[in-house]
């Protein structure tokens, strides 16, 4: 037999006051009798039952005693143990992705109830026995490992909470099997609602999937046309029953149109709402039937902002610089080598690339090696000409880079222009608004320079088009629970301040840009802004909930608890504590029965 | 306390106390009690034939004159009784909310009285620590205040060993002894019998004891403390260990009352909240010591 914790064993220091305050109890009174000689052979006699009578005498001390430790050793978690010899390892992975949070019954969500489970496994470990515990949702978090304090795994259990990632648990089997071979002695448990292939692992899956009826609203779609403005919200019911429910469309949080919808069984549903007003931010869709999983019933949208800025590329044949500009977040590209088609206002940018346009559009323009045109004059070319780069936001991560370039046409800077690289007399490089359209030049052929081959062209372009363009903060406007975002922020802005649906804010630095945004855990509305010069840029996401994959949760009840067919239990131990606490309630029962028999 | 013990309502009961003690005796100093020694009183007693030495002054001449022999005629003789009342006065007595002490001396001055209203002879004596504590013989009811005095003199403490008091004990001769005590005494009493019926007593014990004793009213652990020695004892006073007493305290009767009957004396016991009369007109003149006159 095993004890779980020790502590309580200091309590044992309280038998001593029991006696203590028996023996100040048994304090007797003086009283003067004429002569003990028969009382001294009633105590003769009664000696002679000595041990009787002294227990008889003291029973309800001895019964208090016995009470006490029967408490104490409870609460020391006595277990006797029912296997092997050696504690071995327990591995409990917890599936926490978005379905967990569906009801597993009418008071418990399903992770709730895997929080039960994996409790109940940490109880019946043998002391000594090494926890691991295991998140998944979208990935796989190892919340603690080889735990011996089975307190403190408890404490770990009881403060995990659920996400509304879409995921599953076996990504934790990889994972388990790199383990095992520095594991030893193992038992794994997958809590989960969903399929688990736990392969050739002593794994058993503890199943917390459970019936339930659920609709969820995949998505809201807003359209505008010159004659009309609609939202498209989509419902689908995963149930077996038909399912009926109101959808509320708000608008900025206000309600715009209630309507009614039934949906057949397995089947999706669009509900149209007309004339909506055009000038709301963020839709929200959302059915008022409460189901078993409340997270996907709500979804979102943002309306009126920024799509995707179309480039159109003129050239010949330029793999190098097509492939720089498609790495552009944000930017639609188009090629084309015939300048008659173009039409001003066709697109945001025009690259002309040693092929100048007919007739100068209205638009944001980079030439590359040009001719003369209304902004610059090109007066002849130099050879062999070495270029660095000046300061400026174009080339940020260009500090002390030089190229050589074969052959540079040699243009004055204008003077509202700014110059990123400097050519010796002429200038290597300018970019500078006219009548409000952005126009930049690179007087040389990229042919001509082994610039193109550098690290530093793709970010040299992308600073270069994020100039010329006005892409917006996110490539995006709607996304789902852990979707990656690659912030399109401005290089030469302040830091981007990220405020999520519950108000959280989060502030990531420009020179993170590179990294992407991860924390998409929260279904809802986000907003990102910038400060670029004086003026702040601010636009606003949703990220919605993974219907697709999460929502669906009756069909994740495929396989009920089991076992891996090598699965070995050595861990488990019997809890004696339950019995050791019904044990000393009977002896105080006894103790007050005798107490009362004896008044 | 021993102003209030023979006051004028202890001296109404002594003036009933017209009691005659069933004794005969052979010895002693001539008195008023019938002897079955033949003597010189007037009360005609048998005849016999002279012979030689006799008092020729007590020949029946009418029955020589009858029947031509000579026949003394014999007359009984009285002879006072000696009555020895030995009173235990150790510590142990002055127990009781009505003190065994009192009810002892009230008995003993009782019995005093009848023996004295008898024309006997009464040695009050007192039994403390190893000695016996003796006073003169007294006869005629005029001694009667001497015994009074004594007794309210009679100062109860120390412990008493009934043996060895009684075995120093100067006897006067053949006589009836009382014995007035509680006999709590761990050594017993055996001895001391002995000792008595050797000197050919008639013994009489008269066990007194406290109502307190005779039913255990206590309750909790007490220590309780020897009133005599001092020894404590400490005792929960549960129902076993109350009927455990009461069960000592009845084989302490029975064993006197064995000795008793073994030996053919007296043994009587009277509890010290009972009232004198009752004592001395019922229980003595059940045991046939005493007679109504």
């Amino acid at each position: 037999m095993n004890l779980t914790a020790l502590w309580p064993l200091a309590f044992l220091i309280l038998i001593p006051g029991i006696i203590i305050l028996y023996m100040l109890k048994q304090k007797t009174t003086e009283y003067q009798f004429s002569s003990i000689m028969l009382w001294k052979e009633v105590y003769k006699n009664m000696e002679a039952n000595r041990p009787f009578e002294k227990l008889k005498r003291n029973i309800l001390m001895i019964l208090q005693i016995i009470a006490l430790l029967g408490l104490i050793f409870a609460l020391t978690s006595p277990f006797l143990k029912s296997g092997g010899k050696n504690s071995g390892n327990l591995v409990l992975v917890l599936d926490s992705s978005a379905s967990m949070n569906a009801d597993y019954s009418k008071k418990l969500s399903r992770f709730e109830k895997a929080k039960e489970l994996a409790l109940a496994q940490i109880k019946k470990a043998k002391s000594g026995t090494k926890i691991t515990i295991i998140t998944c949702d979208k990935d796989v978090k190892v919340e603690a490992s080889n735990l011996q304090d089975k307190q403190g795994a408890k404490a770990k259990i009881k403060a995990l909470t659920c996400s509304e990632l879409a995921g599953d648990t076996n990504p934790a089997t990889s994972y388990i099997q790199s383990m095992v071979k520095q594991l030893g002695a193992y038992e794994a448990y997958f809590i989960t609602d969903s399929d688990v292939k736990t392969l050739d692992l002593n794994a058993k899956i503890l199943s917390v999937a459970s019936e339930g009826v659920n609709a969820s609203v995949d998505s809201v779609i807003y359209s505008k046309t010159e004659k009309e403005s609609v939202a498209l919200v989509k419902v689908t019911n995963h149930s077996k029953e038909t399912f009926e429910t109101e959808v509320t469309l708000y608008g900025d949080n206000k309600v715009i149109s209630i309507e009614e919808v039934s949906i057949p069984p397995k089947e999706s549903e669009t509900v149209y709402f007309e004339n909506v007003n055009t000038n709301l931010k963020v839709l929200k869709a959302e059915i008022s039937k409460q189901d078993a999983l409340k997270n996907d019933n709500t979804a979102y949208a943002v309306v009126n902002q920024g799509t995707k800025s179309k480039v159109v590329l003129v050239t010949k044949s330029n793999i190098f610089l097509e492939k720089s500009i498609q790495l552009v977040d944000g930017v639609e590209l188009y090629k084309t080598s015939d300048v008659a088609t173009l039409k001003d206002n066709e697109a945001d940018l025009y690259i002309f690339d040693s092929i100048m346009p007919k007739d100068e559009l209205d638009a944001n323009k980079l030439y590359i090696n040009p001719s003369s045109t209304d902004y610059f004059t090109v007066n002849g070319t130099s050879k062999g000409t070495i270029l660095t780069t000046k300061e400026g936001t174009v080339t940020k991560y260009l500090d002390n880079f030089q190229f050589g370039v074969n052959e540079i046409k040699k243009i004055k800077c204008p003077v509202n222009a700014e110059e990123f690289f400097s050519a010796g007399d002429t200038t290597g490089g300018f970019y500078g608004t006219w009548n409000g359209k952005k126009i930049g030049v690179l007087p040389f052929d990229l042919h001509q320079t082994d610039f193109p081959l550098q690290a530093e062209f793709p970010i040299f372009m992308n600073q270069l088009l994020h100039e010329l363009l006005e892409t917006g903060l996110v490539p995006n406007e709607i996304f789902y629970t852990g979707d990656s975002i690659d912030f399109l922020a401005n290089a030469s802005g302040s830091n981007l301040k990220v405020k999520h649906p519950s108000g959280r804010k989060e502030t990531i630095e420009v020179r993170n840009i590179a990294k992407t945004f991860a924390d998409t855990k929260e279904a809802g509305v986000y907003q990102v802004s910038q400060k670029v010069g004086k003026k702040t840029e601010t636009q606003q996401f949703v990220v919605n909930f993974p219907v697709d994959s999460e929502s669906d949760i009756k069909s994740k009840i495929s396989q009920q608890t089991g076992a891996s067919k090598a699965f070995e239990t050595n861990l488990n131990t019997l809890d004696i504590k339950d019995f050791i606490l019904l044990l000393a309630i009977l002896v105080i029962g006894a103790e007050w029965f005798v107490y009362v028999k004896e008044q | 306390m021993k102003e209030s013990i023979f006051d004028e309502e202890f001296y109404q009961k002594l003036n009933k106390l017209n009691l005659g003690i069933r004794m005969r005796l052979s010895q002693g100093q001539t008195g008023a009690r019938k002897s079955s020694a033949k003597g010189t009183s007037v009360e005609f007693s048998d005849f016999r034939e002279y012979m030689l030495g006799d008092d020729i002054r007590r020949i029946d001449w009418n029955a020589y004159g009858r029947m031509d022999k000579l026949y003394i005629k014999q007359f009984m003789e009285e002879k006072e009784g000696m009555f020895h009342i030995l009173l235990d006065c150790s510590k142990s007595m002055d127990f009781g909310e009505k003190k065994k002490s009192v009810f002892a001396m009230q008995v003993a001055a009782a019995l005093s009285y009848v023996v004295l209203n008898n024309l006997d002879r009464v040695y009050l004596s007192k039994l403390k620590e190893e000695n016996v504590v003796c006073e003169k013989g007294m006869t005629g009811k005029s001694s009667f205040k001497k015994i009074i005095a004594s007794l309210e003199q009679t100062e109860f403490d120390g412990n008493t060993n009934l043996n060895k008091n009684i075995a120093t004990f100067p006897l006067h001769g053949k006589g009836v002894t009382i014995i007035i005590s509680d006999f709590l005494d761990p050594k017993g009493l055996d001895e001391a019998i002995s000792y008595l019926l050797y000197r050919q007593q008639q013994i009489i014990l008269i066990q007194i004891l406290a109502r307190e004793e005779l039913e255990i009213g206590l309750d909790g652990t007490l220590s309780l403390v020897d009133l005599e020695t001092k020894e404590n004892i400490k005792i929960t006073m549960s129902k076993a260990a109350v009927d455990a007493y009461e069960q000592q305290r009845i084989k302490l009767q029975n064993h006197l009352e064995d000795l008793a009957k073994k030996y053919g004396f007296l043994y009587m016991q009277g509890c010290s909240d009972e009232s004198l009369e009752q004592f001395i007109f019922e229980e003595l003149k059940h045991t046939g010591f005493l007679h109504s006159k």
